[in-house]
């Protein structure tokens, strides 16, 4: 089955059931259920996939969803992006309310408003956001900057610099006590930077801390902390060095 | 660029009495552009710098200008492309952005205009700011239309700066994508060295002002 939308024209709806493809265009709503290729880029309104969905293209969707997989090459952007399943964007991401569960992974820059993930993400370059709250793990390659930063770690995050205004890193869960005895069970956070107003840490590596109200809870490592107002460090945690500097 | 012309991070701090918070707030609404921040190795691994001169008077106009405008209007005003597509000559001169004798002499160039297009109205804005300040005279004022028109478009919303110089009463003005450095011999005088995108902040706030 082969649907193909008239960029400029009126827009028409695509559907795809079972097995299909498309040369992509301008639509009101997509719709996936099975296993569907868009060869080309593609503009909707809706646009809804359950099962796999490819876009050799970018996808520009005022809101997606999808139960599945889907994966789009080039950029995408969307007002609402939810996903239960994986999703892997080739370039560019821009969008306002981003719920993932399962996995996220951006190749180029990713830029949004409010993003809730449980599960993994992934972003090849600079990635900023208002709020971000993940329950999982986080692989920046880049600095990571939003308002708000709440993650709670699953495996093992890394990012190369994390800023905002207030960020929040708790530990998962992990096996009661066990967890104590088998490295890795709750979760680390590994990052060269963290900067913002407070900050509140735990089984986090870091070579410089820098805040205004700092909280170094257990289970951390780190370099450096430099605060301006206050300075609270738990017993489990180790900081070589801290200063109080007046900014 | 030398080292003395830039500021690092904490210094910026320091000196501005702002948090990293409002930093990150202001880069991540494009208030701060992604290439004023430089990373350096340090001993304590990656410091980042700011051009000194560019990142004080910056923030020091987000300060100024933050209670009066939402940080998504200031965004606008510091970005070098408009939300204003075109005005028609009449509103331009009804609501005082330029008088009807720069749009007159811009006019005399071009022929009668009903509307214009931004980079137009920057134009006649900078037009009408150089002859009020006697700077340019009518005649350099022509060629600073036509200079604008004929290229103003390809150096759209790069940093760019318009610039003046005489010798022996001949003028000569020009574009600069990038003029840090430029000599002349000495019968060469500067006029003036006009950075484009101040103007376009000045411009932006006076339409969006009146259109309040």
């Amino acid at each position: 089955m082969v649907a193909n939308g008239n960029l400029g024209g009126s827009r028409g709806n695509m559907k795809i059931t079972g097995n299909g493809s498309s040369n992509g265009g301008a639509f009101q709503h997509i719709k996936i259920m099975g296993d569907a290729v868009i060869n080309g880029d593609a503009d909707c309104e809706l646009f809804k996939c359950m099962g796999n969905a490819k876009v050799n293209g970018s996808l520009h969707a005022g809101s997606a969803s999808c139960n599945g997989t889907m994966k789009v090459t080039d950029r995408m952007r969307g007002g609402s992006i939810k996903v239960q399943g994986e999703m892997k964007v080739g370039n560019e991401l821009s969008a306002e309310n981003v719920s993932i569960t399962g996995e996220l992974s951006v190749g180029g820059r990713m830029s949004a408003g409010k993003v809730k993930i449980s599960g993994e993400l992934h972003v090849n370059e600079d990635c900023q956001m208002e709020e971000l709250h993940i329950k999982g793990m986080v692989e920046v390659n880049g600095m990571l900057n939003a308002e708000q930063v709440d993650i709670k770690l699953y495996g093992s995050s890394r990012l190369r610099e994390l800023v905002g205004s207030h960020i929040l890193v708790k530990k998962g869960i992990g096996l009661p006590f066990l967890g104590k005895f088998i490295q890795g069970t709750e979760g680390s956070l590994t990052a060269e930077t963290i900067e913002g107003d407070t900050i509140v840490l735990e089984n986090t590596k870091a070579s410089v801390v820098r805040g205004r109200s700092v909280t170094i809870g257990s289970g951390c490592r780190i370099g450096l902390v430099e605060y301006q107002d206050e300075f609270k460090q738990d017993s489990e945690a180790s900081v070589m060095q801290s200063a109080q500097i007046n900014l | 660029m030398n080292e003395e012309d830039l500021i690092s991070k904490k210094e910026l701090l320091e000196l501005t009495g702002i948090s990293y918070g409002q930093l990150y707030r202001w880069k991540r609404k494009n208030l701060i552009p992604e290439a004023w921040f430089v990373r350096r190795s340090s001993f304590t691994g990656q410091e980042t710098f700011f051009p000194k001169d560019k990142i004080l008077q910056r923030i020091e106009r987000i300060k100024n200008m933050k209670d009066g405008l939402s940080l998504d209007e200031l965004a606008d005003v510091f970005s070098p492309s408009s939300h204003v597509e075109s005005l028609s000559t009449q509103t331009l001169i009804k609501r005082n952005i330029v008088t009807s004798f720069a749009i007159e002499l811009f006019e005399e160039e071009f022929g009668r205009q009903e509307t214009l297009s931004f980079n137009d109205i920057l134009t006649v804005y900078l037009l009408q700011k150089l002859l009020q300040s006697g700077e340019i005279t009518r005649e350099e004022g022509k060629m600073l239309v036509t200079v604008m028109r004929e290229n103003y478009g390809a150096l759209a919303a790069k940093p760019c700066e318009l610039v003046l110089i005489r010798k022996m009463g001949v003028p000569l003005l020009f574009l600069a994508e990038s003029a840090e450095q430029i000599y002349f011999d000495k019968d060469v005088k500067w006029i003036f060295r006009l950075s484009l995108a101040a103007s376009i902040e000045e411009l932006k706030l006076k339409l969006n002002n009146t259109e309040a």
